[in-house]
């Protein structure tokens, strides 16, 4: 349970940090409703799951030097992808088919090159084995001393 | 964690569309202009901090 609540608590404080995600959900929700900003916010949603997973996994460690530059430079490029769309997107009024499905395309793939989405998943899984780490030591005692 | 972020988003989305329909048009655009230039900004920041640990 605490674990539970570590991981919703550094989920929720991570998503409220100001950020391009955020700007684009804001700015896609005032322009076009709910449906489209929903579809980013799913998006990065199910991405930094993902990432927590992976940093689970350990694959943080493994973003040093070369492979956290590239994947800086695809995280730039996909910031500057989704800016040119909300750019030129800006003057045309809503298509309103399928803006959840595109939107929730272009934040996963925003977020997904993101690295800084990876390094920060890489605290909550510390922070949650540490809890959970204390709650099974904490067991232990207690099932010791009965 | 997928959950934190995923109620932030949502509440995010719905103040924002929430908000969206009482702003005027004019209102509208220059937010979507800021907001353009921030993430581009974000992703200039990025793209810096790319080349330069690959450099």
């Amino acid at each position: 349970m605490t674990a539970l609540a570590t991981g919703f608590g550094l989920g929720f404080g991570i998503a409220a940090g100001f950020g391009p995600i955020n700007a684009f959900c804001l700015a896609l929700g005032l322009r076009h409703g709910f449906p489209p900003a929903w579809g980013v916010g799913v998006g990065a949603a199910l991405v930094d799951g993902f990432c927590a997973l992976l940093a689970g996994l350990g694959v943080a460690a493994a973003l040093h030097g070369a492979a956290k530059g590239w994947f800086q430079v695809a995280g730039g490029l996909a910031l500057f992808v989704v800016a040119a769309r909300m750019a030129r997107s800006r003057g045309g009024e809503a298509r309103a088919g399928s803006r959840f499905s595109r939107t929730l395309a272009l934040s996963l793939a925003a977020t997904l090159a993101n690295p800084i989405t990876i390094l920060s998943g890489a605290r909550p899984s510390r922070a949650s084995s540490r809890a959970s780490g204390s709650l099974a030591s904490r067991h232990s005692r207690s099932s010791r001393s009965e | 964690m997928m959950a934190g972020t995923l109620l932030w988003m949502t509440g995010l989305s719905a103040g924002s569309a929430f908000a969206g329909r009482c702003a005027s048009e004019r209102l509208l655009r220059a937010l979507s202009a800021v907001s353009a230039v921030a993430i581009a900004g974000f992703g200039a920041w990025l793209l810096a901090g790319g080349i330069g640990a690959l450099t």
